[in-house]
This record gives C-alpha cells, sequence and structure tokens, in this order.
C-alpha cells in the first residue's frame, strides 16, 4: 500500500474507535440519565428548591433561630 | 456464540430473581390486590392480572387496576399514592381504596376513609378532577389530595384507552388506530414475499428499498411503532399489552427471527432503513479492517446486557430504553436521547449501517435466538459490510448474495 | 431515596418528617443540617393586654388582665379560623418585633397584668418561647394561661404544664370526620391533652364553636358534653360560641342564637354545671351558683359588673365554686 493510504488507513481505524467509543459512552449516559433522573434528581431538586428559599427569603427576614425541643434523629 | 448465549441468559435470569428480590425488599409485603377487589367492585369476577398496563379484566368488562402500575409518576408529598381503582366498561368509576402512601399520616388519614374516597365514585375516567370544583380538597394535605386526583384521574384516562378503547378529550398520547395491526401485517406479509422472492431474483434490490421506504412510513411515521427490545423486555415482566398491533408486531417479529433472522432488520425496521439510505450519500466511507469490525460487532450483545440487568433488577423498562428509533418516532426524549439519535445517523455517512452493526439490541437479541444459516456468502457492496459466510446475528437478508 | 439530616419532630401529633432546609407543617419549624430550629423564639406578630374574659377565662381571676401574646402559624388548618390572617400564615410573610420571654416579663409586670396568655394563634407552635417565658413569670409571680387547640404531644405539654396556670382548649366537635375533613387534624389527640392537663391540675375551660351543619348535631353535643362530664368533671366551664363566616367556610350562616341557647341546655342537661354563651348577648353570659341559682358574677361582654364569690365560695348557700379566684 502506497504511504499516504497507509497513513490514511490508520486514521479510518482511528476514526472508527473514536466514534464507537463516543456512542457508546453517549448510550451509558442514557442509561444512567434515566436512573439517577428516577432515583436522584428528585430529591436533589426538592433540597435545591427548599435550601434556595430558605437563604434567599426565609433568612433574610430577621426570625428566630433557636433550637428547638421534642425532636429527634431519623435513621 | 454458545458462550454469548449462555453468559447473556445467566445474566438475564440473575437479574431477574435479584429484581424480583430487590422489588420485595423495596416493597415490602406484596399488597393483596384481590382483597380490595371484592371491596370495589362485590358482583364481579375477577381473571388474573394481564396486560400493558396491567389490569384484572372480569367477565362483564369491569375493568380494577393500582394505579401505580399504570401511572407510577404522579408523587404525593412522600411518594406515589397506590390506589386500586375499578372502572366500569364505561370507565365510570365503580369504586376506589387506598393501598399504600407515605403522606403524613395525622395530614390524610381522613383521605383514606371511604367517606372521603366516596366523591370519586360514579365519575367518569374523562371527568376533571380538579380540587374544590369537582374534588373536595382537604385542609392542610392539598399536595397529597392533589396526588390522589391526578393519579386517580391519569390511571383512569390511561386504562380507559388501553383496555375499555376509550379515549377522552385532552388526552395525550397516541389516538386509536383500530384497524392499524391489519395494515402492519399486510406490510409484513408484503415484505416477506419480496425478501423470498428475491432469493430466486437477487436483481430486484428495488424491491427491497421500496419495502423499506413503506417501513419508514407506515411503521415509523404513521405508528410509532418500530420493534424495540422494550417490547421484550415487558414480555419477559410478564406486561404484555393489550393492543392488537402490539400482539401483531411482536409476534410477526419474533417468529421471523426464529425462522429468518434479521428479516426485519434488512426490510421493515424505520431506523435500519433511514439508516442505509443515509449511508447511501457519497460521502466516503471508513475503511475498517475487519478484525476490529468483527471486535466491535460484539459491543451490541454487552450493552444489551447492560440493559437487561437495569431493567430486570428494577423492573422498570424505562431503565433500559435507550433505542435511537424509540426517541426518533416517538419524537420523545431528552437532550442525551436525541444527541444519541443524532449521532447515530449521521455515523451512516462514514459507517455503514452503523447502529445496526454495532449498538442495536434487537440484532444482539436475533444472533442469540436464531439458527446459523448457510446460503450467503456476502458480497463486497453488501449493506452491512459482512465478512464473507457472516453471522447470522449481521446478516440483514437483502439476499443479493444468495445463490 | 432519601437525603442524609432527615430529623422527625415530636412536638405535636401530626409528628413532620423534615428532610434538610424543610419546614414543618406548623411553618415555624425548620430542619437545618440536621438539627430542628424554631424560626419563631422571641418574634411575636401579636402582643396586646386584654381582659381575661376574653381568653375566654371565666373562672380564673375574674376582672384582670391578660398580657396576650402569639406568634405566627398552627398546627392545624380550620377552615373556620378566625385569626387565619396570621395562624394560617408563614412567620416571614408577617410582620414580628422582637421581644425576648425576659422582655414580655418586664412588659407585663410594668402593664401590671396577673397573667401571660399565650392565644391568639396555636400556642403549641412557640413552644419554646412560651416556655422560657412561663419560667420567668413563674418566678415573679405572674400567672400562665395558654388558649390551645390541644393538639400537642404528651411529653411536651407535660414538662409545659408544670408551670401552667389555667389553659382553655378548643374542643371543637367530637368526630374525628370534623377533626379530619374540616382541620387536618384527630380528635383523640385533643381528647387525650385534656385529660393531661387535668390530671397535671391546670385549671381548664373548654370552648366549643358551634358551626351549623357542621357540629351542630345535638347528639354529638350531648356525647361530648357526657364525656367532659365523664373524664374531666362536672365543673369545667364549658364556652360555647357563635361562629360567623370566615376563612374558608364563608358559605355558611352564623349560628342562630336558638341553636346556641338549645346547645346550653344540652349541655346542662348532661350535668355541666358552668355553661357560657359567648360573642352574643344571651344573659348566659354570667355565672350563677349550681346550688341556689343565685347570680354570682354579672358581666356585659369581658366586661365584670358585679363579682360577689367570697373566698371562692357562694355567699348563699355556701357553695364551693371550682375556679381560681385569688
Amino acid at each position: 500500500m502506497h504511504p499516504v493510504q497507509q497513513v490514511l488507513v490508520m486514521n479510518d481505524h482511528a476514526k472508527f474507535r473514536t466514534t464507537i467509543i463516543a456512542a457508546t459512552i453517549l448510550i451509558i449516559a442514557v442509561l444512567a440519565y434515566s436512573v439517577v433522573q428516577d432515583l436522584v434528581l428528585p430529591d436533589v431538586e426538592g433540597y435545591v428548591q427548599r435550601r434556595s428559599y430558605y437563604e434567599r427569603t426565609l433568612s433574610q427576614k430577621g426570625l428566630s433561630e433557636h433550637k428547638a425541643m421534642y425532636w429527634k434523629e431519623k435513621p | 456464540m454458545l458462550k454469548l448465549r449462555l453468559s447473556i441468559s445467566i445474566i438475564a435470569i440473575f437479574s431477574l430473581i435479584a429484581g424480583y428480590g430487590i422489588q420485595r425488599y423495596l416493597r415490602g409485603p406484596q399488597i393483596d390486590e384481590r382483597s380490595y377487589l371484592k371491596d370495589l367492585a362485590p358482583e364481579a369476577r375477577f381473571l388474573e392480572k394481564q396486560g400493558n398496563p396491567p389490569v384484572y379484566r372480569a367477565h362483564d368488562n369491569t375493568i380494577a387496576f393500582n394505579t401505580f402500575d399504570v401511572l407510577p409518576q404522579v408523587r404525593g408529598y412522600a411518594g406515589p399514592i397506590k390506589v386500586m381503582v375499578a372502572l366500569d366498561r364505561d370507565a365510570r368509576i365503580l369504586g376506589l381504596r387506598i393501598v399504600e402512601h407515605h403522606e403524613t399520616k395525622n395530614y390524610v388519614h381522613y383521605m383514606e376513609l371511604p367517606a372521603y374516597l366516596s366523591q370519586f365514585i360514579g365519575k367518569y375516567a374523562g371527568d376533571a378532577f380538579e380540587l374544590d370544583k369537582d374534588i373536595d380538597s382537604i385542609t392542610r394535605a392539598t399536595v397529597s389530595v392533589k396526588a390522589l386526583a391526578d393519579t386517580v384521574k391519569g390511571s383512569s384516562r390511561i386504562v380507559a384507552a388501553n383496555a375499555l378503547g376509550k379515549t377522552f378529550p385532552a388526552l395525550s398520547g397516541t389516538t386509536q388506530k383500530e384497524y392499524a395491526w391489519m395494515g402492519y401485517s399486510v406490510l409484513f406479509v408484503f415484505a416477506l414475499s419480496c425478501s423470498l422472492f428475491l432469493k430466486r431474483l437477487p436483481h430486484h434490490q428495488r424491491l427491497r428499498d421500496a419495502s423499506l421506504a413503506a417501513g419508514i412510513l407506515v411503521i415509523g411515521i404513521y405508528l410509532s411503532s418500530p420493534f424495540s427490545i422494550l417490547h421484550v423486555f415487558n414480555l419477559v415482566l410478564l406486561r404484555p399489552s393489550s393492543s392488537i398491533l402490539w400482539l401483531v408486531i411482536v409476534a410477526s417479529t419474533l417468529i421471523s427471527v426464529l425462522i429468518a433472522g434479521r428479516f426485519y432488520c434488512g426490510w421493515l425496521c424505520p431506523f435500519g432503513a433511514i439508516a442505509e439510505f443515509i449511508g447511501r450519500i457519497p460521502a466516503r466511507k471508513w475503511e475498517i479492517p475487519s478484525s476490529t469490525d468483527n471486535r466491535w460487532r460484539n459491543l451490541k450483545y454487552v450493552i444489551l446486557a447492560l440493559a437487561v440487568m437495569l431493567v430486570f433488577a428494577s423492573h422498570k423498562v424505562e431503565y433500559g430504553n435507550y433505542e435511537a428509533y424509540v426517541t426518533l418516532f416517538s419524537f420523545h426524549g431528552n437532550a442525551l436521547a436525541w444527541s444519541l439519535v443524532a449521532f447515530s445517523l449521521l455515523a451512516n455517512l462514514r459507517i455503514k449501517r452503523f447502529w445496526c452493526r454495532y449498538l442495536c439490541p434487537v440484532a444482539a437479541l436475533t444472533g442469540l435466538l436464531s439458527r446459523e444459516a448457510k446460503g450467503y456468502p456476502s458480497r463486497s457492496d453488501c449493506p452491512m459490510q459482512n465478512k464473507p459466510h457472516p453471522l447470522i446475528s449481521e446478516c440483514i437478508r437483502c439476499n443479493r448474495c444468495s445463490s | 431515596m432519601v437525603m442524609p439530616n432527615a430529623i422527625q419532630c415530636e412536638l405535636c401529633p401530626t409528628e413532620c418528617l423534615l428532610e434538610d432546609y424543610q419546614v414543618g407543617g406548623c411553618r415555624t419549624r425548620i430542619n437545618k443540617g440536621g438539627t430542628l430550629y424554631s424560626l419563631v423564639y422571641g418574634k411575636p406578630c401579636a402582643v396586646a393586654i386584654d381582659p381575661i374574659e376574653k381568653k375566654p377565662f371565666f373562672h380564673f381571676l375574674p376582672g384582670t388582665t391578660a398580657f396576650s401574646i402569639a406568634t405566627a402559624g398552627c398546627v392545624l388548618g380550620c377552615k373556620f379560623c378566625q385569626n387565619w390572617q396570621i395562624s394560617q400564615a408563614n412567620p416571614e410573610e408577617v410582620d414580628h418585633q422582637d421581644l425576648s420571654p425576659e422582655d414580655v416579663v418586664r412588659q407585663a409586670l410594668y402593664n401590671r397584668c396577673r397573667t401571660i396568655t399565650y392565644t391568639y394563634t396555636e400556642p403549641t407552635v412557640f413552644y419554646e418561647y412560651m416556655y422560657d417565658i412561663a419560667r420567668i413569670a413563674r418566678q415573679y409571680g405572674i400567672n400562665n394561661t395558654m388558649h390551645s387547640c390541644g393538639y400537642i404531644k404528651e411529653k411536651p405539654l407535660r414538662e409545659l404544664a408544670q408551670y401552667l396556670n389555667a389553659a382553655d382548649v378548643d374542643l371543637k366537635a367530637f368526630t374525628e370526620d370534623f377533626y379530619s375533613r374540616i382541620c387536618g387534624g384527630r380528635l383523640k389527640p385533643v381528647l387525650d391533652s385534656l385529660v393531661v392537663l387535668k390530671e397535671t391540675g391546670v385549671w381548664l375551660e373548654i370552648t366549643n364553636l358551634v358551626i351549623p351543619t357542621l357540629n351542630d348535631d345535638r347528639v354529638q353535643i350531648r356525647d361530648m358534653c357526657r364525656w367532659i362530664v365523664k373524664n374531666l368533671g362536672p365543673d369545667v366551664p364549658l364556652h360555647l360560641s357563635r361562629f360567623f363566616p370566615s376563612y374558608k367556610l364563608k358559605n355558611l350562616p352564623p349560628t342562630p342564637v336558638a341553636t346556641l341557647l338549645d346547645a346550653r341546655r344540652i349541655a346542662m342537661d348532661a350535668g355541666l354545671r358552668y355553661v357560657y354563651i359567648g360573642n352574643v348577648a344571651t344573659g348566659a353570659e354570667n355565672t350563677s351558683c349550681p346550688k341556689c341559682k343565685q347570680l354570682l358574677i354579672e358581666r356585659k361582654g369581658f366586661v365584670v359588673l358585679r363579682n360577689s364569690i367570697k373566698a371562692g365560695k357562694c355567699p348563699s348557700c355556701n357553695t364551693k365554686i371550682a375556679g381560681v379566684w385569688g
């Protein structure tokens, strides 16, 4: 094979490998996302909403932050 | 091939068992749904739960179901509210009971009582179910009550549409095409006949192009139901749909797989068709060494195994939803899913039938299920760029090389 | 899946499970990083001096004034709430002042109030504040009284009761259905609280708002009064109140006076000795001797016109009149 052709063939091989690995990663990402979306995101979203409401609004209103009585940790 | 079949079967079975175990552990003791059925519709005698969505059907067409089986995504204050609902054949609610919820008990225990739930009885699946309009709210429990109303409303509509054939206005999703299965069957038979015809006279490849085009239009665009591994997942999880079209698609494809390998891929699959047509655009195709090509063709089995594990362990078919054609023809997916569609279609400019050769789970399934076939020596213009005498899992039966 | 730092509040029977940065159903308590905090400690939104008859207390230091205080929030959500603008509001949405427990007692002393009353909204939600004020008030000889719906768990109630002199509890109805559907709570914890208060020697008076069609059933009223007589004794004063359309029950009519008079009749037949009708002029705001029927305390609205009780007894027949008179 002509050296130039040889180089072209190698590049094709490399390009192919890159493409197929990229596709695999994409598929894994799709799969992972649907799991995460179901199990993790709702809780994270809820936390972010509550936290931002607290930081933006609640904590700015001069309310108290006095330790409360009568509660327990949830395992 | 044997090693592959064995390892994937082991993974599948193991995942199935693990899945049942996990589900059992997470959900706690099985809700005895049947004990609720008696309360909901005392006169009816219900058969076993089946279908997609899974419902109990009685002889007089009374339907009962667990809303969580139908619409699991609705959330109350603390997770889903699971309700057993019974509909008569006109999609009117006969009765309902809440079987599981994790709402703050003290705010919503009234919601569980027949006195409160009785307001749902007599409503049609198509009713508004709006709080403080046709549904009484419970003070301090607005989130829970709305979730209850949405759960009952949404799942009743879905069940009414799928199990009773009744659709209501403003119902999202596919409208009923009652004779779709006939159109599909005709197309299938046409394609099959053509392929057999082509075995004798291989140079009439234009017939195959016509069949592929029909596949794109009918299966892809009009019916929006390409065969996918999700069908198989639902089958294995014992959740077949009650729609005839679904049955025809699954039966015809699986049988054709057993008898004629990847016939569906070469003659009907709308995504494969688009891939092949894009591949014919005159752009230089990358030269891929045979060894590399062969090695990477196994990738589809690995991905299938991964999806199988996810789906069987979680019992959620949604977790195995990655196929580009499902996204494309249902026109529904997130940014990642659409990127995959774009990527796998564009790749066809450089690599013929990219998805079909390396990624497709249906192809992997075919590889696992079908027998060796003789008489396909392959040619340089093979649409799948197969090596001579390819594996059964790689030949899409265009029949141009059949002797 | 639950994120870390979840806690469970144990103040009232709702027992909210709170995630990180989640505010409880009462709107006044928040979980921050796994610790529970009160948002309203020292931040009252209502401070006033009222005659103690308004709380309503008819058998506790009549004619004196009560330093009344409340923060925003409530454990229930009664659809007929007369104070809903502050009870059903978030503390961050309502104006408040800064008043430390010491300052509260100081002001009560300065205004010569013999009582501090925790009222208007629901004292349970500002439990820590109330508790600290009550301890200091006790040191200075000021009485502590509360007007509560009784929706509080036993342990905190018992601990508070050490410093409580009197309590007026709303017994809103006698069915779980009413408490669920109209209030968002349960009846049983209220009944339990009533018994605990009685046990701990706190002077008890009960208020019942009579709402047409919802809790005016004669049998229900009778059963309720019988329960009070049996579990708390016939000496517990009962205040029947007239309902006026409010908040989420604007479609119901005000209670007919005849209904109230009838309810009073039923209550007295059940054995209750002191049954009053509030917010309507009927003559049933006066206290008479249960034995000889002598008029003992004459009231017009919240004003005591005449009080002839001597050393806690009827001057005519010497019957002991239940209450705290000195």
